[in-house]
């Protein structure tokens, strides 16, 4: 999950929402939180964090972009 | 779903950098001005994020820092493919504006002290990139916009042109969240949404793991494509260098400040590649690793505990300005760049202009106009563009050439067709019928394995007619890709576009019988460089029957 929205500091602003460019992030209505609906899909581009008032988003990155293995494909 | 008709003088497909800046020229003419993007117009595109380089001469005296130079620089970094006639206009022309827009927007170039950091990098004969803290530059963007009164209309995909009489009239799209299928009428569109990234197997496997931005998907060279117009150089590859891993762009500061690539062997290996080594053509450096690479004597790493601690810290400032989480993954990986070696590998393969200063995707003219009355492309989705530096100008261009054709039209554009409107309603919505069950991933998947397998930095006959064979049965397969969401309807029109354009880039490719900029485009059948048939582009464009043709067109040099 690459953005991790810490629940405590969320305010529910809808900003991380309006941030992401490519439609990852989504509010909760339940919760009024925001939450990772296409954790596959973030480019990690650091926008959420970047315009969270709350500073309520860190960036994880997954074990394969960490642990760097493998042949080029070609 | 709902349906919404507007109607405006000037439509822009795409707000992002080029987008943006053509939307706010169009403006200050006194045009009405709607942009739709599929996301937030704030943090779209490849700049969502930040940015950090802007390549700009800059007259201060040196030959190098002249319009003279940088065009020579272009003709022969991009001998073939670049048009000058264009660049001057698109670029050069519009290089006073683009530097005034950045202060106007309160992004200044400028270090707070008033004087450019200016480095210097692949291949260039002097330092052109300016470096600058780019990471509000689009939200900043974004504001002057909102100020604008320019109409937005945010998360909106859009699925295709409209066309009457040979005429572009507007375009048609959908909201990605509540489904909204929005008609706009149009005396002029522009198309600047980029170029096609996911086309290629992502050496990860995670495919939004891109260079350039994920969501830049071809869209626009594929609506294009299908309104008639002509694409050109999409038979070049575009590949980078990147942190193995994390496929960041940054490299530009890293080579700028003087770090040294050693292979497993621990030698410095790029000498025996090009005698400019690390400040070579970006192309020949990614050529160099990916041999090392194939032929085991990687791992290859980037030696940068030589600099000086100063020099050091501003690397590791700037690389976040480029890309944000940059300094966050050399920490989860434990890596410090006074201390440790980074290990570096090849980036996925991507459909981009063979170098910095000269791109692929839409045709344009002098005026950024494409072959099809009404229709206009700036940015990475024109041929002729590329870079922060030309997405601007080009954008900057583009919006004059949009106004004086409205302009031009009077008081309204051509009708909406209507029949047109309803085959595209019909053909955006049906992957949400319930009989489907393929998704959208599957397709992106094999799409990314057959170019992979067969338009990468080797190329042939045989293997590209397989790559071709298989671009046949994803066709037939295609229609079975179903979405439950809009989101997954956003995605499912992103790789459609990407099959329309690996189509193109297979027909170009095939036709350009030589190989040209190392491996852009390298093949086995026709290893030379062959000036005397091929100095030239191949353009491509559909054809009665709805295939794609290509055509070589010649360019002279002096």
């Amino acid at each position: 999950m690459p953005p991790v929205i810490n629940k405590e500091l969320c305010t529910g602003c809808g900003t991380c929402e309006d941030s992401c460019p490519l439609d990852v992030i989504y509010m909760d209505d339940e919760e009024n939180k925001s939450f990772v609906k296409y954790p596959d899909e973030c480019w990690h581009c650091g926008s959420c964090r970047q315009d969270c008032p709350e500073g309520a988003i860190e960036i994880r990155f997954p074990l394969r972009m960490i642990v760097s293995a493998g042949v080029v494909p070609y | 779903m709902n349906q919404e008709h507007l109607q405006t003088d000037i439509l822009i497909i795409g707000g992002g950098v080029a987008g943006l800046n053509a939307a706010l020229t169009a403006r200050e003419a006194g045009h009405d001005v709607l942009i739709m993007d599929k996301a937030v117009i704030e943090r779209s595109g490849h700049a969502a994020g930040g940015i950090d380089h802007f390549a700009a001469y800059l007259e201060t005296g040196p030959e190098w820092d002249t319009r003279k130079a940088y065009l020579d620089f272009t003709a022969w970094s991009s001998r073939g493919v670049t048009d000058l006639s264009v660049v001057e206009k698109v670029y050069c022309d519009e290089l006073p504006t683009a530097i005034q827009r950045y202060e106007d927007i309160g992004c200044s170039l400028r270090r707070p002290d008033g004087s450019y950091f200016r480095t210097q990098s692949f291949g260039q004969p002097g330092p052109w990139w300016v470096n600058f803290n780019g990471k509000r530059m689009k939200p900043l963007l974004g504001s002057a916009i909102r100020k604008s009164a320019c109409r937005v209309l945010d998360r909106v995909t859009t699925a295709d042109l409209l066309v009457h009489d040979g005429r572009v009239c507007g375009a048609a799209g959908f909201h990605i969240r509540e489904g909204t299928f929005f008609v706009v009428q149009a005396k002029a569109v522009l198309l600047a949404t980029g170029g096609t990234n996911r086309i290629y197997q992502n050496p990860t496997g995670l495919s939004f793991n891109c260079w350039m931005c994920p969501a830049n998907t071809g869209d626009g060279e594929a609506m294009a494509f299908r309104a008639g117009a002509q694409l050109a150089n999409v038979e070049f590859l575009r590949m980078t260098v990147v942190p193995k891993g994390f496929s960041a762009p940054g490299l530009n500061a890293l080579v700028g400040m003087g770090g040294k690539l050693i292979n497993g062997m621990g030698e410095e290996f790029m000498e025996h590649y090009d005698p400019m080594g690390i400040k070579g053509a970006r192309h020949k450096l990614a050529h160099a690793i990916l041999t090392e690479l194939k032929a085991h004597r990687g791992p290859i790493r980037l030696d940068c505990r030589h600099l000086a601690p100063d020099a050091l810290t501003h690397l590791v400032a700037t690389l976040s300005y480029d890309k944000d989480t940059l300094p966050d993954y050399f920490q989860q990986k434990g890596i410090d760049l006074s201390r440790d070696m980074l290990e570096v590998a090849t980036s996925e393969g991507m459909q981009g202009g063979p170098t910095e200063v000269c791109g692929s995707g839409i045709k344009i003219d002098r005026d950024c106009a494409t072959n099809v009355p009404g229709l206009f492309a700036a940015g990475n989705s024109a041929d002729q563009c590329r870079s922060l530096h030309m997405a601007v100008t080009s954008g900057i261009h583009a919006g004059r050439a949009l106004s004086a054709y409205a302009a031009r039209l009077g008081k309204s554009g051509p009708p909406i067709p209507e029949r047109l409107v309803k085959e595209i309603k019909e053909r955006v919505f049906a992957p949400m019928r319930e009989s489907r069950t393929l998704s959208w991933q599957e397709l992106e998947d094999v799409l990314q394995r057959t170019l992979t397998e067969g338009m990468g930095p080797v190329r042939s006959e045989w293997g590209m007619k397989k790559a071709w064979q298989n671009l046949d049965l994803l066709d037939q397969w295609k229609d079975q890709v179903g979405a439950r969401t809009y989101h997954d309807l956003c995605r499912s029109q992103e790789v459609y576009n990407m099959l329309t354009v690996a189509r193109c880039m297979i027909t170009a490719a095939l036709h350009r019988k030589e190989s040209r900029f190392g491996q852009c485009h390298y093949r086995l059948d026709f290893p030379e460089t062959d000036d005397r048939r091929w100095l030239g582009q191949v353009t491509v464009m559909q054809d009665a029957e709805g295939r794609a043709q290509p055509v070589f067109r010649p360019i002279a040099y002096e």
